[in-house]
């Protein structure tokens, strides 16, 4: 039960071979959970009220319930349906999770823009979408981009939970190497210096991001 | 001008014999594999007439006269197809999937899954340097593979969700020290025992109290969550079972102190104190278990499959070798 240094340097290789799935996790989530989730911020403020229940309903329940536990649901549950490989299942369930936190990010993002802009759009002739597209979503993507950065980070830290499925990423082959190493000290410290690596530099930007953004609005 | 008309009558010839022979073939079908493969030889009987699918897994029957008919179809290790169908003047055309058993699956695919949980050296853990898993169940695996005539395809999985996984069809089979026990088979089926365990308790190496089961009333005991020595410090009235997901996080514990004990199969504890002088295993083992190689229940062919090969490695000496490679004995002594 102490840090050994010949274990960390003995292994950290194989740790680092985790990264390739904790990114891989993290880009294919971040991809889909931005696109999903800006889909559902235009359907929560729609004026169709069926459209808005879809998209509260669904923000309610993803937000309402574990992330552990949708991991779960879509790997073992789905499976009776479709049987995802756990890769799949991992990128499906980090989708559909973060879809949900960033589609609030946007709907704030958007509602934060004066009302006159969409009126003021309206009145030059413009419709809906062509105002939405050219005048309220660019100013709406610099506002969001801070939030979203920390949305991507609050993702990176957790794909760890995928190693319910056995999935042999960061904190999965830490585990893993405390098992064959029989040291469990070492392995695990090791692997949350790989996380700051990246969680550091990324929270950092996202802080510079937010005081640029506030002395030039 | 003579040689111009023969090859004219010639070309005339070969077309006519052509689209004759064309407008012949009137049923014609791809037979698939529920795993999405076409099957190649597979028999296929319309009415009186028989074939054979090609390597593209194509049928073709000619001159059939219209009508109702049965088509079956069947392949080694596939159920028997049966349908009434109906011929009309234009002919049927008809694509079928056939349904695999699981071992006619892994033999059409070249690779036997095998779920496993790698961190429980020595019986499966991961190799860091070659990134690979290693350990007596997975030499095993590997040999059962070989015998199959496929390869083996450990994938890492952790025990919390291990049975479910097979079940869900993530892997064909468990090897990963599971002990046959009458609770898991009412969900999952075993082949016969590979390996004959027990679980040992193991205390700090300054505990003298804990010397048997009976010291454990009382007391903090850690266990890897779902494993059989959970449930043998369930039975034990008294006892504290504290679960980990793994049970390296127990000794850990154990070492700082937040433990008194741990129950744990007994190669694997032995393991670990190897290397660690500051824990003991003490006592007899509480129980006699079996290890078991798990599959999905309904999955006969590929479990016979499985018991044969392991009959066969007891008595040809090649299970004796991978024993003495991992636990430097021969088994029974």
């Amino acid at each position: 039960m102490q840090f050994k240094l010949d274990i960390f340097v003995q292994n950290f290789p194989y740790l680092l071979g985790g990264l390739k799935l904790t990114l891989g996790l993290t880009l294919f989530a971040m991809v889909f959970g931005i696109a999903l989730g800006l889909g559902l911020a235009l359907l929560k403020i729609s004026k169709n009220s069926l459209l808005k229940w879809i998209a509260t309903i669904y923000i309610e329940v993803v937000r309402g319930t574990p992330l552990l536990l949708q991991i779960l649901i879509v790997y073992f549950v789905f499976a009776k349906i479709i049987s995802l490989d756990a890769f799949t299942a991992g990128v499906v369930a980090l989708s559909l999770n973060s879809a949900a936190y960033v589609s609030e990010i946007f709907r704030a993002g958007i509602e934060s823009i004066p009302k006159g802009q969409m009126e003021a759009a309206l009145s030059v002739g413009m419709n809906y979408s062509q105002a939405m597209r050219y005048i309220i979503l660019p100013q709406t993507i610099r506002r969001v981009l801070p939030p979203v950065t920390n949305e991507i980070v609050a993702m990176f830290k957790d794909t760890s939970l995928v190693m319910v499925m056995g999935l042999a990423e960061l904190t999965y082959r830490a585990k893993q190497i405390s098992a064959s190493t029989a040291n469990v000290m070492t392995p695990y410290i090791a692997a949350g210096l790989v996380y700051l690596v990246f969680t550091i530099p990324l929270t950092r930007y996202a802080q510079r991001l937010e005081r640029r953004f506030s002395k030039g609005a | 001008m003579k040689k111009v008309i023969t090859l004219i009558i010639l070309t005339a010839l070969v077309v006519t014999i052509f689209t004759g022979c064309t407008s012949a073939k009137n049923v014609s079908g791809t037979v698939k594999g529920d795993d999405g493969k076409v099957v190649a030889g597979a028999s296929v009987q319309i009415g009186k007439f028989s074939a054979t699918t090609d390597a593209d897994g194509h049928f073709v029957f000619n001159n059939v006269k219209p009508g109702k008919y049965i088509l079956k179809i069947s392949a080694d290790g596939a159920e028997p197809f049966s349908d009434n169908v109906e011929v009309t003047k234009d002919g049927l055309s008809k694509n079928v999937t056939l349904k695999f058993n699981t071992l006619a699956k892994i033999k059409r695919s070249g690779v036997l899954r095998v779920g496993s949980d790698t961190t429980y050296a020595p019986f499966e853990s991961i190799d860091t340097k070659a990134g690979k898993a290693v350990g007596f169940d997975v030499d095993i695996a590997n040999l059962i593979a070989k015998k199959l005539g496929v390869k083996a395809d450990i994938m890492t999985t952790d025990w919390g969700g291990i049975i479910p996984a097979l079940e869900t069809n993530k892997f064909d089979v468990i090897i990963s020290a599971m002990t046959i026990t009458k609770e898991r088979e009412k969900e999952i089926d075993f082949s016969i025992p590979y390996y004959d365990s027990g679980q040992i308790i193991a205390v700090k190496t300054s505990n003298n109290s804990i010397k048997g089961p009976e010291d454990l009333v009382g007391k903090t005991v850690g266990t890897q969550m779902g494993t059989t020595g959970d449930f043998a410090v369930q039975k034990i009235k008294g006892a504290i079972d504290k679960t980990y997901p793994d049970i390296q996080l127990a000794f850990a514990d154990l070492e700082l102190g937040r433990l008194d004990a741990i129950v744990n199969d007994f190669p694997v504890t032995a393991f670990y104190s190897k290397g660690h002088k500051d824990i003991k295993l003490v006592g007899k083992l509480l129980t006699v278990e079996h290890y078991g190689i798990a599959f999905r229940k309904n999955d006969t062919e590929l479990k016979d499959a499985v018991n044969k090969i392991l009959e066969e490695i007891k008595t040809d000496g090649e299970y004796d070798q991978l024993y003495v490679k991992w636990f430097g004995k021969k088994p029974g002594s």
